[in-house]
């Protein structure tokens, strides 16, 4: 028991992904508004549940809706660095990207009171220097990259990709990675977003989505002997009516499986753990 | 007993959305003309249930189709405003932005005999000025904006959004905010157009989008003690017999579970004595 956990983990976005790609019309921005009506809801469902979770939070957001991240942290889920705007490392300078961080660590202590040890790049796309900043301002782990479903792993530094001649993987470091995936990510199944070169159409039926999450897990369940599994969403698109109840039925199912839920924080030092001793 | 009031609304663009996105052959051109044919079908399945509900129509197509229109108001449902062109509020200038509104007016009131109550912004986004503009012209509401998913709300105007620092809040006006949701748009989910540079594959399942927007109703239902849901279909999309058929299923499931079909007027105004009384 306790061997198949999996990590519920929010991404408070509100309007910053937004104001990210340069939609800063009134429309957009109710867009991201919305969030903060489904965070109530999500803890709410959370609360029913007695399930721990991990958000991460720009920090914009975090001065926008004091309130809702008291909130967050007062129902005893963790909170992590989402970045100061929703901007991509990759599209940051190395010294803003630091001072960013700086700024949105601060802006965490400010309402949960403790050392922030989790990071999770806005648009999961890390710049060449995040895991060396990560490691200078003391994280225990980064939360952006995709290299497993299943099982955490200690990040590299320093790959060298070259067009034309096999990668020349860097060094390991001592940041934990959980990973993630696009296909446990509500986003790209339901966020219906028009931009000038793209439409990602989004809209899927909630019931065929629930069916992949669930199988993923049983999966996992079949073939691993220890393993954590993260789902990541955002409240401005699992706060909408028919994917509330997909969440629900989604704890209830990972559930009677076994599942045990978990933050990030609590998987990260499982793994060290294991690792350690292992 | 709550109420959970439902606004089914129809966007009689015809051809003036491809000719706003510069599709102006044939083909493109004829797609919009189906509009029109659906028109016909649409209000036969609404007298048929017995339900009143709300059309936006752009100035040009109250002229290219005036006989469609007064078929719609005749059988007693809103008409609203949905600019003169098609070409969004965020395209144009200020001056063509109001003049846009009063010829837009204009036709209505030489079909409907009354003043016009809302305003639905083409594509859904609003200029800086447009919520000024809307009060200036003495609307109850617009229904462009996306804050919500049940609820409608006073709009704001002059939100300072910058992309460093958080959003500061504008004030709150007199102007309703009718929310709507790409998550409850026909077009989102069922059409397919291909642009230059992007396709928007549309041609979803019609069952399965109609799972997904009665299990919106059914949150609702179970979550507030008042609301209001707004579905937003176009003629052209909605009128293909697989959708018309989902639409016949939907107002029957609504019906089933409840709910009370109204008009954006009526809505808002219920919105308006609810605000007072408190």
């Amino acid at each position: 028991m306790d061997k198949h956990l999996v990590c519920l983990t929010f991404n408070f976005d509100a309007m910053s992904g937004m104001v990210a790609k340069g939609l800063k019309g009134p429309t957009a921005i109710a867009r991201g508004e919305f969030g903060a009506v489904a965070v109530d809801r999500i803890l709410a469902l959370l609360k029913k549940n007695a399930i721990p979770t991990s958000w991460f939070i720009p920090g914009t957001v975090i001065n926008t809706y004091p309130d809702h991240c008291r909130r967050i942290v007062d129902a005893g889920h963790e909170v992590g660095n989402h970045g100061w705007t929703h901007v991509p490392p990759a599209d940051l300078s190395p010294e803003k990207e630091d001072e960013g961080l700086g700024r949105a660590n601060e802006a965490l202590f400010d309402i949960s009171g403790k050392a922030t040890r989790g990071f999770r790049s806005p648009s999961w796309d890390l710049s060449p220097v995040t895991v060396d900043l990560l490691i200078k301002h003391g994280f225990l782990y980064d939360s952006s990259m995709m290299g497993h479903d299943h099982i955490p792993y200690y990040a590299r530094r320093g790959d060298v990709v070259s067009d034309e001649e096999p990668i020349e993987f860097g060094d390991v470091s001592s940041l934990i990675e959980m990973p993630i995936s696009w296909s446990l990510d509500d986003f790209p199944h339901f966020e219906y977003l028009r931009l000038p070169t793209s439409v990602l159409p989004g809209l899927a039926n909630a019931g065929q989505v629930l069916e992949n999450w669930i199988q993923d897990f049983k999966y996992m369940k079949q073939t691993e002997s220890w393993g954590i599994l993260t789902y990541t969403m955002h409240p401005y698109v699992i706060g909408l009516g028919h994917r509330m109840m997909m969440l629900e039925d989604l704890i209830a199912a990972l559930r009677e499986h076994g599942a045990r839920f978990i933050t990030m924080e609590e998987g990260a030092l499982a793994f060290r753990d294991r690792e350690n001793a292992g | 007993m709550g109420e959970h009031l439902v606004c089914l609304t129809f966007d009689f663009d015809a051809m003036s959305g491809m000719i706003a996105k510069g599709l102006k052959s044939p083909t493109a051109i004829s797609r919009g003309e189906f509009g029109a044919v659906a028109v016909d079908r649409i209000l036969a399945l609404l007298k048929k249930n017995a339900i009143q509900t709300s059309w936006f129509i752009p100035g040009t197509v109250i002229k290219t189709y005036p006989d469609h229109c007064r078929r719609i108001v005749d059988a007693g449902h809103e008409v609203g405003h949905h600019g003169w062109t098609h070409i969004p509020p965020t395209e144009l200038t200020p001056e063509k932005e109001e003049e846009g509104l009063e010829r837009g007016n204009q036709a209505l009131f030489e079909i409907s005999g009354k003043t016009t109550q809302g305003y639905r912004s083409t594509a859904w986004e609003l200029s800086p000025i447009t919520v000024d503009l809307l009060i200036k012209h003495g609307f109850l509401y617009d229904t462009s904006m996306m804050g919500h998913d049940h609820v409608p709300y006073y709009a704001r105007r002059g939100d300072v959004v910058s992309d460093e620092e958080p959003i500061e809040f504008g004030d709150v006006t007199s102007l309703i905010e009718m929310p709507v949701g790409w998550h409850h748009s026909d077009f989102s989910h069922f059409e397919y157009l291909r642009l230059p540079n992007s396709v928007a594959p549309g041609l979803a399942n019609a069952g399965q989008v109609l799972e997904n927007w009665v299990h919106d109703f059914e949150y609702m239902k179970r979550t507030e003690p008042w609301g209001i849901l707004t579905y937003t279909l176009h003629p052209m999309v909605i009128g293909r017999g697989h959708r018309m058929m989902m639409l016949e299923g939907l107002i029957a499931a609504l019906r089933e579970r409840g709910a009370r079909f109204i008009t954006m007027e009526e809505g808002a105004l219920a919105f308006r004595d609810r605000a007072n009384a408190v």
